[in-house]
């Protein structure tokens, strides 16, 4: 069963075919990306564009033709804006920021793993308390008082993300890689005049990848939630480029009066979006789990 | 078991001295309190005199040196904003929030395990699948927007329930309380819904993935070879084995689920400590952030050490051995 | 032929016929237990013997009826004391195991509750097919750890698993086992876990047991040395087959199917002294694509082509192989 049989990649392929939902669930991710890449292609308004916006078509429910001469087909918020596109491009900028978040602490994060179980002792010990310390602390307030010391901003949000979030990766790679460390193979590699590097990209590395695949997906959608999370408690991104949460924020208060499509459309693509990533990583983690593989 | 407790004591009172430094460095290190304070038509003397009120011409050793011989004294300082003592401000609050987040994981787990137990006994079956996809959405959906969403049914749309506040409360033990009033509980559920939805999930999933490996197991076998009836082996066997990561979570959770409370609280205006702490990093309110991260800091570690001692209880392979 | 049992010779108090129990799986269906026949006197110790993935744990689980999904007992019938086991409801099932037939397993840590006391989990077994209080159900599962010889069994009610060595944990998930008077224990490798010297001591107290309470036993191993130590009657399994039975000193003595003779010539006590050790070459085939015929005949010498089609069981009841060449130059049986 160890061994290096048929590539542990095409294995997992065959595999994740199997479940209907998450193979849905992996299309929408893909259709959600292509919609979000091509937002200014399909979107019938460019919603950063405020000289092309009029008050008179302020929450307008949907359907409403508006003085573009096009139906507003999920209405439009309180500047005049087409909901649909703002979606779309909503979703960019919720996805830049996940994806982004989730590559930067995927790197830190097992970096530092793998330096911690590459390098025992007090090393090790020192790094991985602080590590798991930061793990019993909740992201959200660590996100919520970064943001605030950071400032407003992209970068400072992902910064803050980041921050939130590389523990995980750092606790999965360190516990792959220790447990791939303490392999024959390796104390093998390490008695041969191998560099260090070499055993890392070539033996460690793949090895703790799945398991880091996994995370990262988790992270990603969890990223995208935190983030739509800060901006609707008015610490997020700028208003000039509305993530996702922020339109939400905007149309909270219009909810009471029965102008529910402000908020409600964001926020149904918002979770479509995390649950369809969600329901892949789920799946992923099920396969890879050995202890129900017998 | 006592030795034991003693290190475990020692180390939370490690941690808490090292995360007060990073809290009081990290908070210094946000905006310029002096905006805050004082107002821009103010004379040089005022501000002289604000400054020094609130200790700000000292160095931040000295600052933090100050902080921590006042905090061991029970003072926290003084909010920039309200201006008024940070400890009965917090303390003020804390017993609407401890009430909320209590009732939210309380429910949670009672709701969350058996749900995880079945779906994991019967991993196949459509039930099981319905509670897997109720519990990614529960995991998946922002808690902000769960809220919106349960007030634009319950409170706007049909009216049955309100939208915020606490309702009336009850003094009991010195402090008021919502869950002993029924006009406090239909204030109290929704917001211990919203808040209570992720844990759900959690516990649903922990209870899942336990119950499926015991399912599997040699000690599952041997109960059934005996003539246990399933039900028997679920309640006794299983529940026993799967209850210490459980405990273990419940507490974790239980920490964590007080930093959620920040938007719960928020979106239900419910007066607590998580609308306080929104407030004071939006205004720059330092001392409310500091005695607040502190104090949470302080609830995790006495927290973690109950998860220990419990562990303790639970797992008789630990109660000798661990004390090394 | 004499009665197989060496103490009665009255009906079988377990009748196992043409058992067969398949996995159902991704890669195609495992034949796990094909065809398995054999019966079982009161009192009487049987050795079940294999290597690993031969079938005999399954056939084991099948005898209780707790074959793990995606497998199922698809055909053949199973009786206890004339009562048919195959196709019985769960809760019909269920009342039957435990009381009537029991199962021990390999590795007692694994199978006792690590978190209940041994008091506990005895009173779990006795309540689920008697209504006992909570002071006679202690009184039962002291007089049950007694008897398995564990001292100061009052006392030890109250201790959790790990504070026992692992032969006394044996001995608990023995006593369990017998905690009702049970007619039949199937014990799957009870001993391996074991270190060799608590192996003796608990398979001949096993013995004496089955003997003074009429239990008989069904005892699997891969290791036939424990096991002739043990059985009145050895059954040799093969790719989910019983390729050989017979009395104990008959199979050890003159076995007949090549593949029985190989498993002794790997024992170190049949070896002749100053030779090696001999193995059986090749490996257990996979039960997903067995081989045509003989699943034997990859590893046999004596394969022929007559050995592409498969060997019956030899007719005479109690004495049996399945095979087109068997070894009949040893001592006649």
């Amino acid at each position: 069963m160890t061994d290096k049989a048929v590539s542990p990649w095409r294995n997992l392929w065959v595999r994740f075919r199997e479940d209907r939902i998450a193979l849905a669930a992996l299309v929408v991710v893909g259709i959600i990306l292509l919609l979000a890449l091509f937002a200014p292609f399909i979107a019938p308004q460019d919603p950063y564009d405020l000289s092309g916006l009029s008050l008179r078509d302020a929450r307008r429910p949907p359907g409403w033709v508006g003085s573009g001469g096009y139906v507003h087909w999920l209405g439009t918020d309180a500047q005049g804006r087409d909901l649909l596109s703002a979606i779309l491009y909503g979703l960019g900028v919720s996805i830049q920021i996940g994806i982004f978040a989730g590559a930067v602490g995927l790197v830190i994060g097992t970096t530092i793993g793998i330096l911690a179980a590459y390098h025992r002792g007090w090393f090790e010990t020192v790094l991985m308390r602080i590590i798991d310390l930061q793990l019993s602390f909740p992201p959200i307030l660590l996100a919520l008082v970064l943001v605030a010391a950071l400032g407003q901003g992209k970068a400072q949000l992902i910064a803050a993300l980041v921050a939130a979030q590389y523990a995980y990766f750092a606790r999965t790679a360190f516990g792959a890689a220790s447990a791939e460390r303490s392999k024959d193979y390796i104390e093998a590699a390490r008695a041969t005049p191998l560099s260090n590097t070499r055993i890392v990209f070539r033996h460690i590395l793949p090895n703790a990848m799945p398991a880091l695949i996994v995370v990262a997906t988790v992270q990603v959608a969890y990223a995208i939630a935190l983030e739509s999370t800060l901006s609707f408690l008015g610490l997020g991104l700028p208003v000039t480029e509305p993530s996702l949460g922020m339109l939400i924020s905007n149309g909270v208060k219009y909810m009471m009066s029965g102008r529910y499509w402000i908020s409600v459309y964001p926020g149904i693509a918002l979770i479509i979006l995390i649950v369809a990533i969600n329901l892949v990583g789920d799946h992923v983690r099920d396969i890879l789990n050995p202890r129900l593989n017998r | 078991m006592s030795s034991f407790l003693l290190k475990r004591l020692l180390q939370g009172v490690v941690i808490m001295a090292a995360m007060s430094v990073i809290v009081f460095a990290g908070v210094y290190a946000i905006g310029n309190p002096l905006d805050v304070l004082i107002p821009p038509e103010a004379t040089q003397d005022v501000r002289e005199r604000t400054i020094a009120r609130f200790g700000l011409d000292k160095s931040l050793v000295e600052q933090y040196f100050l902080f921590i011989s006042n905090l061991l004294k029970g003072d926290l300082g003084l909010s920039y904003i309200y201006n008024e003592p940070v400890l009965s401000l917090i303390g003020n609050r804390l017993p609407a929030t401890l009430e909320l987040v209590l009732t939210a994981v309380l429910g949670a787990t009672l709701i969350g395990v058996p749900l995880g137990i079945y779906a994991g006994y019967k991993p196949h079956g459509f039930a099981a699948r319905a509670i897997m996809a109720i519990s990614i959405l529960g995991f998946s959906v922002p808690t902000f927007w769960v809220g919106l969403i349960l007030i634009l049914t319950f409170a706007v749309s049909l009216g049955w329930l309100p939208s915020g506040g606490r309702g009336e409360t009850v003094e009991f033990l010195g402090i008021e309380w919502s869950v002993l009033t029924l006009n406090g509980w239909s204030h109290l559920v929704l917001p211990a819904i919203n808040l209570a939805l992720f844990k759900l999930a959690i516990m649903v999933r922990l209870a899942r993935a336990g119950t499926r490996e015991v399912m599997l197991s040699d000690t599952v076998k041997f109960a059934r070879a005996a003539g246990l009836s399933e039900m028997t082996i679920l309640s006794r066997h299983v529940l026993k084995l799967i209850s210490i990561p459980i405990v273990t979570v419940f507490g974790l959770e239980l920490a964590s689920t007080l930093a959620f409370a920040v938007v719960t609280e928020t979106i239900f205006s419910w007066p607590g400590v998580g609308k306080l702490i929104i407030d004071s990093i939006k205004n720059l309110d330092r001392p409310v952030m500091v005695a607040y991260l502190i104090l949470t800091a302080g609830l995790f570690v006495t927290i973690n050490l109950c998860v220990d001692i419990a562990y303790a209880l639970l797992d008789p392979r630990l109660r000798r051995g661990r004390a090394e | 032929m004499s009665g197989a049992s060496p103490t009665t010779s009255d009906a079988p108090i377990l009748e196992v016929s043409d058992l067969t129990t398949q996995f159902h799986t991704r890669a195609g269906v495992v034949k796990a237990v094909d065809g398995v026949s054999f019966s079982l006197h009161k009192g009487e110790i049987i050795g079940l013997v294999g290597e690993s993935g031969s079938g005999k744990s399954v056939t084991g689980f099948s005898l209780i009826g707790l074959v793990d999904p995606p497998g199922r007992v698809v055909s053949g019938s199973v009786k206890l004391d004339g009562q048919e086991l195959v196709g019985l409801s769960p809760a019909a099932l269920r009342k039957v195991r435990g009381a009537r037939i029991a199962m021990v397993f390999q590795d007692p840590m694994m199978t006792l509750n690590p978190v209940l006391t041994i008091g506990q989990q005895m009173q779990l077994a006795l309540n689920a097919h008697e209504k006992l209080s909570k002071s006679a159900a202690r009184a039962r599962s002291t007089d049950a750890l007694t008897r398995v010889g564990i001292p100061d069994a009052e006392a030890r009610l109250d201790a959790y698993p790990h504070q026992f060595s692992g032969g006394m944990r044996q001995r608990v998930a023995i006593a369990i086992a017998l905690l009702h008077g049970t007619r039949v224990i199937v014990a799957d490798e009870p001993t391996t876990a074991l270190d060799v010297s608590i192996q003796a001591q608990i398979l001949s107290e096993m013995r004496e047991l089955a003997r003074e309470m009429g239990t008989a036993l069904v005892w699997i191993s891969h290791d036939l040395s424990t096991v002739s130590a043990l059985a009145d009657r050895i059954l040799v399994m093969y790719a989910g087959r019983i390729v050989e039975e017979g009395p104990t000193a008959q199979v050890l003595r003159a076995p007949r199917h090549p593949y029985t003779a190989g498993l002794l010539r790997s024992l170190p006590a049949m070896a002749e002294p100053g030779t090696d050790l001999e193995q059986i070459p090749g490996t257990t085939p996979s039960l997903l694509n067995l081989p045509q015929g003989c699943p034997f005949r990859p590893r046999c010498d004596r394969a022929t082509d007559l050995c592409s089609e498969a060997p019956p069981m030899t007719p005479e009841t109690g004495r049996g192989y399945r095979c087109h060449h068997p070894l009949l130059d040893g001592t006649p049986a």
